[in-house]
């Protein structure tokens, strides 16, 4: 066996990818862990990785979740000087005009926990659904659904999202829609392999033998066994699909009706020189939900791994 | 790697780029309202709008617009920028050298950087050093690439006054030879440091993890047998065969590279395409925004490409076959 | 073994750090080499008789592996004692290595040549690249290898297991070393390919005066080659002697396991026997002697479980680690060695 238990560098398409080919045919990772989820979390809490992941993606979460309950203010209120540098009443400072930073933070972690669970859902859905018909039914229909695949991985989705925003106008809804339908190719492939390596388990024989019908096989049997691997590189896609999204809400391309950390990042381009927090506070917001979710990923990958 | 193979490989690049082409033509027929005014923009007069809809062919069937519309695109016709009026593959090719010295710089930098911090912790893996560089290139990489250039503006670029703020040349600079060519360089030093820094974290960890492995291989185990050096052990015996998937990763990487040039430009007022990208949004033009992604998205294809005869021709075993 | 070894391994100690504690590899192992002798060692896998020699080279990847004592003299001088530096001059030059698996050790990416000629260009940095390449040619043909200009050129996986270990010698013989370790040289290898490879190290021996510490499991090999057998089990040495002596009169129950389960002439057809039970857990190895749950000698004797048999003279130049070997002096080994007949 050779040394290689998680993707060598996360995120990038091409290097998961990359550990997926060598290492996910012969892993079976799922049948492993599918006995024992509660066995898999205490061994996360195990690893430092594991907690900070654990920590840093459930802050985002949470503060995404009870925003309304968290912000000193609205966050499109003016309630305060402008360009007011970070005080008791202003914990992040107040910008341009006169908004306060700190409830436009905690708002934008709710635009990102709308973005990356809905982005999420699309990804699991198409690429579970290629990754599983793909590989059961083999031949031609699997060359082609590959194909596909590697098309998508190849395809510079930043640029696909600007002309598609820049032809149909900004929106959540729109952002969502495109982020999704062009990032599950690295799911599709995790998926495939897993499949793959267990329909030649032992339970899926005895499935089979026992006269259970094909689709019920991989829907009963292999599916579940094949998701814990599939959720860890959803991940790494939705920490990229994070940084995506923050870029285009830097370059001005984000939803207008949301507060989003990109957003926020963009408006301290143009006072770098006087309102260093205007830069500083969103910035960290993006960096803390990214490296979260890929320390969480990095983890549990590595725990499917040794649990082997 | 045999002809055929080449062949067979350059074929395969057919239905990525029909892809990419129908991608293109679908976005202008999809968007809301008229093509004409899609390709156009909004503020073109009524004489305009009748030439691109002739140019382009609009009033014929679909798949014959699709034709004309892959035929000129094969010929390098992206349309005409309705805020410049000038052909718009003449106003990318303007911006692509820019582009091209940020991210090639930053692509040099980053891969050195990676393979030389990879060799600085497989030297002596799981202890402190290890810790300290990984989780600071995890760090990094976590953080998006425009707060990592407003950052190094703050503190290198305001706070020290090394560097400067913006742009490629210092304003009302007129130098010539090598006056202007450290100008450059020193313009050009943050922006591609803070692209190189995010573009580390995947050749360290490739380094890394394949000299771990390369490092308890038998082959390795032989040469120090032989009494080499431990440089040389690590640099001849250890490092060659990590060092393919190194170069490998580079094409996979030059999607995100570009994007992240395009984001950078806009940080440091790089004359770029990030900076024509930005531009061209906010005057709504769109010929030149569909322009740049074609450009792109197709340099992407060939970088792919390329890299993958680089790694056939790198291991000697797939090159022989 | 006659004057003073130009090997002698003392009292080496080597344990693993694993997640589950240490493994205690090599206990207190001791052996000497004499100078243009073939020292055998055999033994399971696992049991410490490889571990012994990449200590002993500073080969080990440390951590997890540690050397926590004994010596190691080369010719009077403790190699655990040298620098690195100082190491790396011995290693290659005054004590070369042949590994196992010739088609893992080979670097697959640089041509056999230059593989070779690097061997010979370690300790020898005047030599020209052009003159050591013409070295490496020359070691390519000594050891065998058939129109070796043109193959010097290509590469390992162009090349079948037997030649290229044919290459892992002529580069080990490319400073006439005063030990030639070969660790399992012919396990990797076709049964036919295992004789010429024996053979080929035989003929070096001759021409380049080297000791060889030839580590196998196959006790065959042993009677082929070895002047003097090392017996190892579970990290250390349980019996030593003459190869002769120890096929003739085996004074360890676990030697003599061994030597019932060679292949026989007199027994084909049938299953081949094997010692019962399994090698012990080192991180946790029983008390008293290590091979006691195996043991048919024992017989629920008390004193195996509690007291750790020392080495101890049962004979000229002939040593084991056996409270009861003296019993086995009584019962003679079931077959003659064929060690004769083998040569």
């Amino acid at each position: 066996m050779t040394a290689r238990t998680g993707p060598e560098a996360p995120s990038l398409d091409r290097d998961v990818d990359a550990s997926a080919r060598t290492e996910l045919p012969a892993a079976g990772l799922g049948a492993a862990v599918g006995t024992s989820r509660r066995r898999v979390l205490r061994r996360l809490l195990r690893r430092p990785a594991g907690v900070v992941g654990i920590v840093l993606t459930g802050t985002v979460v949470a503060v995404g979740l009870l925003a309304p309950v968290l912000a000193p203010f609205d966050p499109f209120a003016v309630v305060g000087p402008s360009l007011s540098p970070p005080s008791g009443a202003h914990p992040m400072g107040t910008d341009a005009l006169g908004r306060d930073l700190l409830s436009g933070v905690i708002f934008g972690a709710r635009t990102t926990l709308v973005v990356a669970g809905l982005v999420g859902v699309l990804v699991l859905l198409i690429g579970v659904v290629v990754g599983t018909v793909s590989s059961y039914l083999g031949g031609w229909a699997d060359d082609l659904l590959m194909r596909l695949t590697e098309l998508f991985q190849v395809l510079p989705r930043f640029f696909l999202a600007i002309v598609v925003i820049a032809f149909f106008g900004a929106g959540l809804g729109l952002l969502v829609l495109v982020l999704g339908l062009t990032s599950w190719a690295l799911l599709a492939r995790v998926v495939r392999s897993e499949v793959l390596s267990l329909k030649e388990r032992e339970f899926v024989d005895a499935a089979r033998a026992s006269g259970a019908s094909g689709a019920r096989i991989v829907v009963q049997e292999i599916l579940p066994n094949a998701l814990p691997a599939g959720t860890a590189f959803l991940g790494l896609i939705l920490a990229q699909v994070l940084l995506i999204e923050a870029s285009l809400g830097f370059i001005g391309l984000g939803d207008p009706n949301v507060v989003s950390w990109g957003y926020l990042a963009s408006q301290a381009q143009r006072f770098l020189r006087v309102a260093w927090w205007m830069s500083v506070f969103p910035g960290l917001a993006i960096a803390v939900a990214v490296l979260g979710l890929n320390l969480l990923s990095d983890a549990v990958t590595d725990v499917l791994g040794t649990s082997r | 790697m045999t002809l055929g193979y080449v062949g067979w490989r350059l074929l395969q690049v057919v239905p990525t780029a029909a892809a990419i082409l129908l991608i293109g033509f679908l976005l202008i027929h999809l968007a809301p309202g008229d093509p004409v005014l899609a390709l156009a923009g909004e503020s073109g007069d009524a004489e305009y709008y009748a030439f691109i809809g002739d140019k382009f062919g609009l009033d014929e069937p679909l798949p014959q617009q699709l034709l004309t519309y892959t035929g000129r695109v094969l010929q390098a016709d992206l349309g005409t920028s309705y805020l410049q009026g000038r052909p718009v593959a003449e106003i990318i090719t303007e911006r692509v050298p820019a582009t091209l010295v940020l991210s090639s710089t930053a692509l040099v930098l980053s891969s050195v950087g990676g393979v030389l911090l990879g060799l600085y912790v497989a030297a002596r893996p799981h202890g402190v050093r290890d810790t300290t560089v990984s989780s600071s290139v995890l760090a990094v990489y976590a953080a998006p690439v425009f707060w990592l250039g407003q950052l190094a503006i703050l503190v290198l670029a305001l706070g020290t006054g090394w560097f400067p703020v913006q742009g490629m040349r210092s304003p009302g600079s007129d130098a010539g030879g090598l006056a202007a060519l450290y100008d450059v360089a020193r313009h050009l030093a943050l922006p591609a440091l803070v692209l190189a820094s995010q573009e580390v974290a995947a050749v360290y960890r490739l380094t890394r993890v394949g000299l771990a492995d390369e490092l308890a291989s038998d082959h390795v185990r032989t040469a120090r047998a032989k009494g080499l050096s431990g440089r040389r052990v690590m640099l001849k015996h250890a490092l060659r065969r990590p060092l393919v998937p190194v170069v490998t990763v580079i094409g996979g990487r030059a999607g995100h590279l570009l994007s992240g040039a395009i984001v950078i430009e806009v940080v440091f007022g790089w004359p770029g395409l990030g900076r024509l990208l930005l531009t061209s949004l906010q005057a709504r033009d769109n010929p030149v925004v569909l322009g740049i992604f074609l450009v792109v998205a197709f340099a992407v294809v060939l970088a792919n490409l390329a890299t993958d005869f680089a790694y056939r021709w790198l291991d000697p075993r797939v090159r022989y076959q | 073994m006659s004057g003073d070894p130009v090997l002698s391994i003392r009292d080496l100690v080597v344990r693993f750090d694993v997640p589950d504690g240490t493994v205690h590899a090599v206990e207190r192992v001791s052996y000497d080499v004499g100078a243009g002798e073939t020292v055998g060692v055999v033994g399971e896998s696992g049991c410490g008789k490889s571990v012994t020699v990449m200590a002993a080279l500073g080969l080990l990847p440390c951590p997890p592996g540690r050397v926590v004592g004994g010596e190691v003299l080369l010719e009077g001088q403790d190699l655990l004692r040298l620098s690195p530096r100082e190491l790396r001059a011995v290693r290659g030059k005054q004590i070369a290595m042949v590994f196992q698996d010739p088609m893992t050790s080979l670097h697959p990416a640089y041509t056999v040549g230059d593989q070779v000629a690097e061997a010979v260009r370690a300790h020898d940095a005047g030599r020209s690249g052009r003159a050591a390449w013409g070295r490496a040619v020359e070691l390519l043909e000594l050891v065998g290898v058939p129109d070796a200009d043109a193959r010097a050129r290509t590469y390992p996986h162009q090349w079948s297991g037997g030649m290229r270990q044919r290459a892992m010698i002529a580069m080990a013989i490319s400073h006439h070393p005063k030990v030639l370790i070969a660790d399992e040289p012919t396990t990797a290898l076709d049964v036919t390919v295992q004789a010429q490879v024996l053979d080929l190290l035989r003929e070096v021996q001759q021409e380049t005066s080297s000791a060889i510490v030839l580590i196998t499991h196959d006790l065959g090999v042993i009677a082929e080659m070895a002047d003097r057998v090392v017996v190892m089990y579970a990290g250390r040495v349980v019996e030593t002697g003459g190869t002769t002596t120890i096929f003739g009169d085996a004074r360890h129950p676990y030697t003599r396991g061994l030597l019932a389960c060679l292949p026989r002439p007199e027994l084909e057809g049938q299953p081949l026997p094997a010692i019962p039970g399994a090698p012990p857990n080192l991180v946790d190895p029983p008390a008293g002697c290590a091979f006691h749950p195996r043991c048919s000698l024992r017989q629920g004797r008390a004193r195996c479980v509690v007291e750790t048999p020392i080495l101890a003279d049962v004979g000229e130049g002939h040593r084991a680690a056996c409270h009861f070997s003296e019993e086995l002096a009584r019962t003679p080994l079931a077959a003659p060695p064929e060690t004769a007949a083998r040569r």
